[in-house]
């Protein structure tokens, strides 16, 4: 009997212990359950596609130049005089801008009336020794007299023709005068010394074509604007000061710098190839150009489209595609799992992606995850 | 000669029963050591000529996989199990503690009415849980319990399994005693707590054990009355097993066994004396 009791008290201690180390192994476990799943759940973020408009937003800073520069030139090769006009004077057509030095051209003319009064001196000279010959009455020398009279007129006759030109041409050249109404942009004439042929001397603006400014931003955002939109500019900075504009051009921007100093969306000053240059044009009166314009333009699609955050699209070698958080339910609670979905992309804004194709609208788009993701991996959300 | 015969017959007999008794939960054992993907492949009746199931006997690979996932990787299971454990505990304390008490005053008092509260008891035993279903939830509703586990555990304290279970063991202990602790001048308190306890300690035993397993196993109160999946025990899992992670079934088979395990064999020799001893089989 008693042996029986013996071991009956052994096997229940033997129960009691296994008993203890199942449920303290259990509570063990559910006391580092979170920890468990913080190790080996990569934690997601996620957002639900929604139906928006996009918001295309045109940036940038630049100079307002101007539409139409005419070039002024100096060919004469003199020396520069005097400089009349400073850059940015308003001259009207005909207003002198520069005086030349004319006087090597004056001795030179000086020179030629000498010569030809030599001419005409001589002519004197020889028309009498001619007379004196008649009265000899030598027939083959009053003839060869005759035809040396005859070469010195003509000869004289070049000579005032000569004169005559040279006159003309230092009248006209002792100045550099303005062709047409405008301001003066640049002055590249310099005193004491002649002038480069094949460099203006002076660039001046039409004012009555009006200021223009370029831009390049992004191809993407340049695809929704359409020519003769119009638009304000802001003048110097945040000062509240603005001007119309419309929008004249869009052209490839090539591999145009983006001189204007444009920008939009951060990627367009960075790849011009990619981009579009846009052409503002500005009739305001009382700009002179030079000024420092900039735009900010808020521009809506005008159709809400199922949209995603930008910078959640990834790409592999079959297409882009977006991960998705996906709920797979069971007796043990429901499981997330990311999966991929490959989606057609439609046009983007700085912040927002239009999916054309892929998505419904009720999946849930992971956007931050706390560690890389592969497709079927198991996810806390 | 003729009683060594028939012994060695019923012998044969009751071991051929016990292995037909022992072969689910073999199965149930040795499946839970095999990993999720064999379990996918020997469960499908695909590729199989005539649309049995071949079951192994021994895992290809023995794995502790499914252990793995369960306890490391689904907190929901160990969230389960402890709603199961949180449910269970009160129920069988309480209903030990009820159960006592009213069997005492049920075998051991005379009163008017004795007789038929008794029968009362045994008729609210004698119907299934489907049919007290709707009243057992007009008044949890009304109690403003529902989707809490008290309205669990308050019906399952109040059983009247208990009560039937704890009077017929306390019935077959001998009026003599009380008297006999009367004549010392003991009050009712101490003849509960130091004669009927003691002497009844295999009934409520076997009560224990009984109601532990029977709560431990529910699975309609739960699904009725428990509609956060956060407050459901672990028995609703293993009722759900087919609605998916088949491969996770087996391992949970065997640690949802375990804690009743523990309480028969530690209580083993109490619960079969105690089913003896009142008379009632389980």
């Amino acid at each position: 009997m008693e042996v029986v009791e013996h071991s009956q008290m052994k096997r229940k201690r033997t129960v009691k212990v296994a008993a203890a180390i199942f449920f303290g192994l259990l509570l063990v476990v559910t006391f580092f359950s979170n920890t468990f799943q913080q190790i080996t759940l990569p934690k997601v973020k996620t957002v639900t596609p929604s139906f928006q408009e996009l918001t295309f937003i045109i940036e940038g800073e630049g100079t307002l130049l101007h539409q139409n520069i005419v070039p002024v030139y100096d060919a004469s090769g003199w020396k520069v005089e005097q400089i009349d006009v400073e850059v940015g004077d308003y001259v009207e057509k005909g207003q002198v801008l520069i005086k030349l030095d004319a006087s090597t051209a004056h001795n030179a003319l000086l020179d030629e009336k000498s010569r030809l009064k030599q001419q005409q001196l001589r002519l004197e000279q020889l028309q009498e020794n001619y007379k004196l010959t008649a009265q000899t009455g030598d027939e083959s020398t009053l003839r060869n007299a005759q035809i040396e009279m005859e070469s010195l007129k003509l000869d004289i006759e070049i000579q005032e023709r000569k004169i005559r030109t040279m006159q003309e041409k230092n009248e006209s050249q002792a100045t550099v005068a303005a062709p047409i109404d405008g301001v003066v942009t640049e002055v590249n004439a310099t005193l004491g010394t002649s002038s480069n042929p094949g460099q203006p001397a002076v660039q001046m603006a039409d004012l009555s074509q009006g200021l223009m400014w370029e831009l390049t931003v992004d191809a993407e955002l340049a695809s929704n604007l359409e020519i003769g939109e119009e638009v304000s500019l802001y003048i110097n900075g945040n000062t509240g000061q603005t001007v119309q504009a419309t929008l004249e051009k869009i052209e490839d921007a090539g591999n145009m710098n983006s001189e204007s100093g444009g920008s939009a969306g951060g990627e367009a000053a960075n790849s011009p190839v990619s981009g579009k240059q846009l052409t503002f044009a500005v009739y305001e009166s009382d700009l002179k150009g030079g000024e420092r314009v900039g735009i900010k333009w808020e521009k809506k699609s005008g159709r809400a489209n199922l949209t995603i955050p930008k910078d959640v699209v990834h790409t592999d070698n079959q297409g882009k595609y977006v991960y998705v958080v996906e709920e797979k339910k069971g007796p043990l609670g429901n499981q997330f799992t990311v999966q991929k979905r490959y989606v057609t992309l439609g046009k983007t804004d700085a912040s927002k992606q239009v999916i054309q194709n892929g998505l419904l609208g009720e999946e849930q788009v992971v956007t931050e995850s706390s560690e890389p993701l592969n497709e079927g991996e198991r996810v806390r959300w | 000669m003729r009683i060594l015969l028939s012994t060695t017959v019923l012998t044969v007999m009751l071991f051929v029963m016990a292995i037909i008794m022992l072969i689910p939960l073999y199965f149930t054992i040795s499946n839970s050591f095999m990993t999720e993907a064999e379990i996918q492949f020997n469960y499908s009746t695909e590729g199989t000529a005539d649309e049995y199931l071949h079951l192994k006997w021994i895992p290809d690979w023995v794995s502790l996989e499914q252990y793995k996932t369960l306890l490391f990787d689904r907190m929901q299971f160990l969230i389960m199990f402890w709603n199961s454990v949180l449910l269970v505990v009160p129920i069988v304390f309480g209903q030990a503690a009820v159960a006592v008490m009213a069997a005492f005053a049920l075998s051991q008092f005379s009163f008017v009415g004795r007789d038929s509260l008794f029968f009362l008891y045994i008729i609210t035993m004698l119907m299934p849980f489907q049919v007290t279903l709707v009243p057992n939830y007009l008044a949890m509703d009304w109690l403003g319990l529902l989707d809490s586990r008290l309205a669990i555990i308050l019906p399952g304290i109040f059983s009247a399994f208990g009560v039937f279970l704890v009077r017929q063991f306390m019935i077959g202990i001998p009026r003599a005693y009380l008297e006999a602790a009367q004549m010392d001048g003991a009050g009712y308190w101490t003849i509960f707590t130091r004669i009927m306890i003691p002497m009844s300690r295999p009934g409520i035993a076997a009560l224990t054990i009984l109601v532990f397993i029977d709560y431990w196993n529910m699975v309609e109160q739960p699904l009725i009355f428990l509609h956060d999946a956060y407050l459901r025990p672990l028995s609703i899992y293993l009722a759900q097993i087919n609605e998916g992670e088949f491969g996770l079934a087996f391992a949970a088979a065997v640690l949802y066994m375990l804690p009743m395990l523990f309480v028969f064999l530690y209580a083993e020799n109490d619960l079969i004396e105690g089913i003896q001893l009142s008379g009632v089989k389980g």
